[in-house]
């Protein structure tokens, strides 16, 4: 009993994660109708970078790795989505794809393909409850996942900017008729996504205790998927699937061995997305 | 094999590779798992291999393999597109790494080592032009490739055809698939080995570079991008990083200013006719098509 507690808490740490890297996904999602492919790889340079400034403290870490983000996920904006948008869904995906490759080799040419270990620059410890653990990192990373996922949904539901977001995904070009800056609406939800999106490799890399370029390959691909499962677009669908991912790994884990709990994952996630394909939840 | 023999034979495989998953493109579909369907016909040679069976016969027993899964992965990935597509044919392959892992009987991690080492020239140099013939004798131009192309766009067009949409679905995924794993048998015969990396999403990725770059609308386009882009590489010798950096520019590129890829198919009269852009595409819409 104590080890599915314990598989549980591990599962929803790692899901707050998901949820995050799923709700960036979601937002570009929700205004542009595609998928910026660039932005799993932003999140193998905000963990890279947070390597970097976690070298001189805990602040440089967060700043170094959403600096990077923003920067690197506005320039993916500008050379894979806006240019091709108007293409059609496919092409801004496989545009953004060609320069995630750029990007994960970049990153690979700079740091090698290895793994590097990050200090410990958050508080050591943990908090205990029964038999179960949870380090104090992973507790952060779980609140402020849950208070950012909570704003964005309030933002995206209630507010105009939210409406504009939403409407210019909907009709774009009635939007544009009643005011809504498209093209700024657009570089907002890119600098918005890479911002959550980059926190999330600056929780990775710290919390994990090491982080490499093919971050994007393995955590990012599952936030993706976790967008997907929850429904494309759908910011609580998001968190829902991003905690389904993490539980179902984490318990999956528990049970049996490495190998063999990858692949069962990976086969809930593949019956999940072909049983579902719209979605556990609609968009608005 | 000198080292340029198996430097053509490795660029044909992947041109033969290339083609197969160009055939699913071509249909409007995004298949990031054919690495994986290609390991799966290398596996189920090398089991035949291992069986005894004289190696012709593994690499039929390849295609018929890798041909019932591709079916199997059609019928169940039919109601899906695009990124949807993308993502669950990535982890259909990323399940089959992972079983592949984890079963005893097939190596484990380790894969199955100590093939029969094959000369591979004139067989794959063969294989290269069968497909070439079937795409400019039987393909192009007719009306199955004629269906194809509607399937990317409008597939309500092939049921008004009174031909069934998802049938010619699961039939291009299945010859698909079965090229694809006799291409994966050749490669292993060519390794002696096949691994469960050989199955990972980063070669299906290269796959899919090669089919954009070289021409998404095309077959022979396909080819030559698996080829050249196989070959050149390793002729100038370019490192891992320098490879990757060379295929995700050229990507871009192609998709920013070429984004039929290098060799696009120049459409007959008939698929002219049936397959321009309405030419109100181009206006502003309210309900905005233009995202």
């Amino acid at each position: 009993m104590t080890y599915f507690a314990q598989a549980l808490l591990d599962g929803l740490s790692a899901g707050a994660t998901y949820a995050l890297i799923a709700i960036a996904f979601s937002l570009v999602w929700a205004t542009v109708r595609t998928v910026n492919l660039a932005l799993l790889q932003v999140l193998s340079c905000a963990g890279m970078l947070a390597y970097l400034g976690a070298q001189h403290g805990v602040v440089l870490a967060f700043v170094y790795g959403l600096l990077g983000a923003v920067v690197i996920g506005v320039a993916s904006h500008f050379v894979a989505i806006v240019p091709t948008l108007s293409k059609g869904q496919i092409y801004p995906i496989i545009t953004s794809l060609g320069f995630g490759l750029l990007l994960t080799a970049g990153l690979v040419a700079i740091f090698g393909d290895l793994l590097r270990p990050v200090p410990p620059v958050l508080p050591e410890g943990g908090a205990r409850l029964g038999g179960t653990y949870l380090s104090w990192g992973a507790v952060l990373q779980i609140a402020v996942a849950l208070v950012l996922v909570v704003a964005a949904i309030v933002v995206m539901r209630s507010s105009r900017v939210g409406l504009a977001f939403r409407s210019s995904a909907w009709a774009p070009d009635l939007a544009g008729a009643y005011g809504v800056n498209l093209p700024a609406v657009r570089l907002g939800s890119a600098v918005v996504s890479s911002l959550l999106i980059g926190l999330a490799g600056v929780f990775i890399a710290l919390t994990a205790g090491s982080v490499g370029p093919l971050l994007g390959a393995t955590a990012g691909l599952k936030g993706m998927v976790a967008m997907l499962i929850g429904g494309a677009g759908n910011l609580p669908g998001a968190v829902v699937g991003g905690l389904a991912v993490g539980l179902v790994e984490s318990v999956s884990l528990q049970y049996t061995t490495s190998a063999l709990s990858g692949a069962i994952a990976f086969a809930v996630l593949f019956a999940l997305m072909v049983l579902k394909p719209s979605g556990l939840m609609k968009e608005y | 094999m000198g080292y340029w023999d198996s430097l053509i034979v490795l660029g044909g495989i992947n041109a033969i590779l290339a083609w197969s998953l160009g055939l699913v493109v071509r249909s409007g579909q995004l298949s990031v798992g054919h690495a994986a369907l290609a390991g799966a016909g290398g596996y189920a040679a090398g089991l035949a291999a291992r069986a005894g069976l004289p190696p012709i016969v593994a690499l039929l027993v390849a295609a018929l393999v890798a041909g019932l899964i591709g079916v199997l992965l059609a019928l169940v990935t039919l109601r899906l597109n695009h990124l949807f597509l993308a993502l669950a044919t990535l982890l259909f392959g990323e399940i089959l790494v992972a079983v592949a892992t984890g079963t005893d009987a097939l190596g484990g991690a380790a894969g199955l080592a100590g093939l029969p080492l094959l000369e591979l020239l004139p067989l794959v140099g063969g294989a290269v032009l069968v497909v070439v013939l079937v795409e400019v004798l039987v393909l192009r131009g007719s009306r199955v490739e004629l269906n194809m192309l509607l399937l990317s766009g409008e597939p309500q067009l092939v049921d008004m055809t009174g031909r069934s949409a998802d049938r010619l679905r699961i039939q291009v995924f299945a010859a698909s698939a079965a090229v694809a794993g006799f291409a994966g048998a050749l490669l292993a015969f060519q390794a002696g080995v096949v691994q469960p990396g050989d199955l990972g999403f980063d070669h299906s990725l290269n796959l899919l570079v090669y089919v954009i770059v070289g021409g998404s609308t095309n077959g022979i386009g396909a080819l030559v991008g698996g080829f050249v882009l196989t070959v050149l590489p390793r002729v100038v010798e370019l490192d891992n990083v320098q490879q990757a950096l060379l295929l995700g520019g050229v990507l871009v590129v192609v998709m920013l200013v070429r984004r039929d890829g290098a060799i696009p198919r120049r459409p007959t009269r008939v698929l002219r006719a049936t397959t321009a852009p309405a030419p109100s595409d181009d206006r502003p819409t309210l309900t905005g098509s233009g995202r």
